[in-house]
């Protein structure tokens, strides 16, 4: 490990109190790692009151343009892969945390076509808090300093820190925003009951049930069943493993 | 292999907390140069070796010390919360399914592979400890070389702030979520260690 590289860059990365200051900060990360282009990006509370987003890169123009104009964020496999994802990761290894469809490859090749090449990843989702990810990417034809990951994984991380602080540190919800029988419907309804036989399976009356799902939209403030799926395994209330588990299970 | 806390007879504990105090004294004090107060010119204890405190300890077949950690509640006074608050950026994280890692360490009296077979099992017992207990997160405070390693052992782990100089030393505090992917990604970096030392602590420290 480079260690005095290593604490120099995270003091670099640490030392940035805005955007601005991120972007020149891993500019020269970048530079000094051997990588061509990085790309930070942090969602405090996606879809929330105090949603804020930030996305700190110097991608090719090309590629920025076809990646937000077409709104592609939403299919990137890497950021698939994030939220599977504790530590770095390379590109090249996407399929150990996710299955690559048609579509994925074909954005990975449209991303080389762009300038995009291989690339490494520091994924960190803040459960109840936030979203982030620090990517070091290559020009398609060049390799990536293998050597320097340690390195990229842990400037990464503090410079996610810096984001967070940039954007504002919020504590995360401590406090379940669910009861625990709302909890218990929402699982169920995650692993695919109607509301009639979550009724049967707890014991209670399908309105009850019925209200206990509203009653959680209500303080997820979403208006369907999949978002509220979606946000209470962003808070953690429920595991991809409580779903995954019972389905293999039956 | 001792798979949880349990008391061990008296005498026994008492040894391996005395083997544990007077190693902490050979790296904390000795070797680190950290300020801290000796008890009795061999051990090293301080405000947080109270009755609130947990420890693992992972002895040898001689019951030899190899490496121990000490597991703060953290709905009261702990390093984090009192002492180095200013290193996280947000609220430190804190309440009953907290606990902070304090003194992680490692024997002085092994080779480079021991202290490595006793370091990955100690992180294991750590996550394990965790999963057994209900503890969700641990939180900690480690100067910048050894949180280069904790942040690559293949479990969640962030910095909760910038690192900052102080006393000579880049100090940074951490956060680990314990989740049921815990124990596969310290399978992915090999860092996870079936137990083969022995196991032991208790919620007191007897002296």
């Amino acid at each position: 490990m480079r260690l005095v590289l290593a604490e120099d860059l995270v003091s670099l990365v640490s030392s940035a109190n805005s955007e601005a200051d991120l972007f020149t900060a891993l500019a020269e990360v970048t530079n000094r790692l051997g990588f061509d282009h990085f790309a930070l990006s942090y969602d405090r509370r996606p879809g929330s009151r105090d949603s804020t987003a930030m996305l700190v890169h110097d991608y090719p123009d090309a590629w920025a343009k076809v990646y937000v104009g077409f709104d592609l964020g939403g299919n990137d496999p890497v950021r698939r892969a994030c939220a599977k994802a504790m530590t770095g990761f390379e590109w090249r290894h996407l399929d150990r945390f996710i299955s690559l469809t048609k579509g994925d490859r074909r954005m990975l090749m449209v991303g080389r076509e762009s300038g995009i090449g291989d690339g490494y990843t520091v994924p960190r989702h803040l459960p109840g808090e936030a979203s982030g990810s620090c990517s070091f990417v290559v020009r398609p034809n060049g390799s990536l300093p293998r050597s320097m990951l340690h390195v990229a994984e842990i400037v990464g991380a503090f410079a996610l820190a810096s984001a967070r602080r940039t954007a504002g540190a919020i504590a995360p919800r401590t406090k379940p925003v669910l009861s625990e029988r709302q909890r218990e419907c929402v699982l169920w309804s995650a692993r695919g009951k109607t509301a009639a036989e979550i009724a049967i399976i707890l014991g209670i009356k399908e309105g009850t049930v019925i209200q206990h799902l509203k009653t959680a939209r209500e303080r997820y403030d979403v208006h369907s069943r999949q978002s509220l799926v979606l946000c209470v395994l962003f808070d953690g209330l429920i595991s991809f493993a409580d779903v995954f588990r019972w389905w293999t299970m039956t | 292999m001792q798979t949880n806390l349990a008391r061990a007879p008296q005498a026994l504990e008492d040894a391996a907390f005395r083997s544990m105090f007077a190693a902490r004294k050979q790296v904390f004090i000795d070797l680190l140069k950290w300020d801290l107060p000796v008890l009795a010119g061999e051990f090293e204890l301080d405000q947080f070796d109270t009755p609130d405190a947990e420890y693992l300890i992972l002895l040898d077949e001689h019951g030899r010390h190899r490496a121990s950690a000490r597991l703060l509640p953290t709905d009261r006074p702990h390093l984090l919360g009192d002492l180095y608050p200013f290193l996280s950026d947000g609220p430190v994280p804190s309440g009953p399914s907290v606990r902070e890692i304090t003194r992680f360490c490692l024997d002085r009296h092994q080779t480079a592979a021991e202290r490595r077979m006793a370091r990955d099992q100690l992180v294991t017992a750590l996550a394990e400890h965790a999963l057994r207990t209900g503890i969700t997160d641990y939180t900690g405070v480690a100067e910048f070389s050894w949180f280069s390693q904790i942040l690559r052992f293949g479990w969640w782990c962030s910095p909760l702030g910038q690192p900052v100089r102080f006393d000579g030393r880049t100090l940074a505090a951490l956060h680990i979520l314990i989740d049921d992917r815990t124990l596969v990604g310290l399978r992915t970096t090999g860092v996870y260690q079936p137990l083969s030392l022995r196991l032991t602590g208790s919620r007191e420290a007897q002296i």
